[in-house]
């Protein structure tokens, strides 16, 4: 596994400064990420996901410790990732599709293809009819589907999701996985998905990683249930209530919400 | 009721407020005959007329004025300062705003300076200005200018200071270079913000050309209010505020206008909710 991981976490860790006082965010987190995966990251609120997924992304950087992508030192964003933060950052005097054309705008696409790419992507996200409304007309879940648009638009190859569809009803919901499903497979693209959703994680992943308090991690669990998935069948598998108790367990064993005290 | 119907009668009212609009505006209209009754009664009485002259007698000034081209010829004047002052101060307000926006040590070093010219009252400025530019017209396009800089600059500033850093940070993700950053957020940013500057010192440009007026002229709707004042000719200084009046009232309704074009993406829609 270690010879064909693509993003390699090594000894991370990250100190926040705020005024006079530290926040220890991550504690000496190694992780890798295998190539061509799907893997969930699950923990409780403030453990320190974002910030993990912030610096796999290269917003920022780690105190210490390295981060890897392909072999090469993560030292800013690059053009073959596509990071969808927690917070939505559609540009609020943009419409939809102007929004959802963006990266193709930044790499130069002509306009013609750029447009036909983003109304593809707006009509799979579920958002057709739509494209000429402004974010602020948008719904929470629509704005989301928005956000997911842009990022699949510029077809990354390493995608980190932070919350992708909490926002999301549950049959939207399960509509969207499956959607997510269907758009991985076979592509050989890397997907790390941080969720609060245990079920979510069990049924997208091939691996289930478990953080407790300052990124430490309190479970990495392999995930081998059949490929191609349905969400809603998988679901029913008894093998996938055994694996959800194991993670439960482990969570609820590590449960301490909210910042470490330093 | 489904979402659609909500938004429907939130925008266009309900058939119940119609009425009581039509209801308001009868109202207005009352109130506004019996104020011209009472102040033309008022008139009557001994000595009364030279104080507060009568609406006759106004009317009758403004139907003269209107004869003779002296309405238009003051009228014209005003509104040329007025624009010209206010075309002026807003284009360099917004270009100092984003020459200076940007630099942060440089905007630093010049704020205690800026914040101290914009704490002058501008109309203090007008006897320096008659000293440097005469008593022509270029004085009050100079006033209104100074005083509409001052509002469009601060809001440009502010404007191009306060853009969300994580939008700044997803155009990065995307690749964007800092010349994206700047062109795709910080100027749409900065610009609404500009706009909302430009809004709100459209009547100051009037403020400031009638101010240079009554200090030191002999044209504009601000003259006409001094000279008729120097000649104790109460109907003519009413005249000429009254003009003075509908001119404010048209400028107010034109940032309206402003506001109704540049702010879809972030002003509610229905703009009768939202008090102007
Ligand atoms: N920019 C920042 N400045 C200061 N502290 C920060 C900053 N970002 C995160 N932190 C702190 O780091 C810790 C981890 O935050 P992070 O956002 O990574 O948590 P999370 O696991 O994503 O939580 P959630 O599930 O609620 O999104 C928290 O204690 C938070 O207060
Ligand atoms: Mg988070």
């Amino acid at each position: 596994m270690s010879t064909n991981a693509l993003v390699r976490i090594e000894a991370v860790r990250r100190v926040f400064f705020r005024r006079d006082t530290e926040q220890l965010a991550l504690d000496a987190v190694s992780l890798e990420i295998a190539s061509g995966s799907f893997v969930c990251i699950v923990g409780p609120s403030g453990c320190g996901k974002s910030t993990l997924l912030n610096m796999i992304a290269g917003l920022i950087a780690p105190t210490s410790g390295r981060i890897t992508n392909a072999g090469t030192l993560v030292d800013g964003p690059r053009l073959n990732v596509g990071y969808l933060t927690q917070k939505d950052t559609l540009l609020p005097w943009r419409d939809v599709l102007r929004n959802v054309e963006m990266p193709l705008e930044i790499r130069k696409v002509p306009t013609a293809e750029r447009v036909r790419k983003a109304r593809d992507l707006i009509e799979v996200v579920g958002l057709r009819g739509r494209e000429r409304a402004y974010p602020r007309e948008l719904s929470g879940g629509m704005a989301r589907r928005a956000s997911l648009a842009r990022l699949l638009i510029a077809d990354p190859d390493l995608l980190l999701l932070d919350e992708p569809f909490s926002a999301l009803d549950a049959q939207l919901r399960q509509e969207m996985q499956n959607e997510l499903l269907r758009l991985w497979g076979g592509s050989g693209k890397t997907v790390i998905f941080v969720t609060h959703d245990l079920e979510e994680a069990i049924a997208l992943g091939d691996r289930v990683v478990v953080l407790g308090e300052r990124g430490r991690i309190v479970r990495d669990e392999q995930i081998g249930l059949e490929r191609p998935r349905d969400v809603v069948a998988i679901r029913r598998r008894p093998e996938f209530h055994a694996i959800e108790a194991r993670l439960w367990d482990a969570l609820a064993a590590h449960y301490r919400p909210g910042p470490a005290p330093s | 009721m489904s979402a659609a119907t909500v938004t429907a009668s939130a925008s266009q009212g309900k058939p119940r407020d119609a009425a009581r609009r039509l209801r308001i505006y009868g109202w207005r209209l009352a109130l506004f005959v019996a104020g011209i009754a009472l102040w033309q009664a008022a008139s009557l009485l001994k000595g009364a007329a030279f104080y507060i002259s009568s609406p006759s007698a106004i009317w009758a000034r403004e139907t003269q004025w209107f004869a003779d081209g002296t309405l238009l010829f003051h009228t014209t004047i005003t509104i040329e300062e007025t624009v010209a002052g206010f075309a002026l101060g807003a284009v360099a307000g917004i270009a100092a705003g984003f020459i200076i926006g940007p630099q942060r040590d440089v905007g630093e070093v010049l704020d205690p300076f800026i914040i101290a010219l914009y704490s002058i009252p501008k109309v203090a400025l007008a006897p320096l200005f008659i000293v440097w530019f005469g008593i022509g017209i270029w004085m009050k396009i100079i006033l209104a200018m100074v005083t509409v800089f001052f509002i469009v600059f601060f809001n440009t500033v502010a404007g191009v200071r306060n853009v969300d850093p994580d939008l700044v940070n997803a155009v990065w993700l995307m690749g964007g270079s800092s010349r994206e950053i700047l062109f795709k957020v910080i100027v749409p940013h900065a610009l609404s913000a500009a706009i909302t500057g430009v809004r709100i010192a459209i009547p100051y440009a009037l403020i400031g050309a009638i101010v240079g007026e009554l200090i030191a002229s002999n044209r504009g709707i601000g003259y006409l209010v001094s000279s008729a004042a120097s000649q104790f000719d109460t109907a003519g200084v009413f005249a000429a505020l009254i003009v003075l009046t509908v001119l404010a009232t048209v400028l107010n309704s034109l940032v309206n206008v402003v506001d109704r074009r540049t702010s879809r993406w972030k002003v509610d829609a229905d703009l009768s909710l939202r008090p102007n």
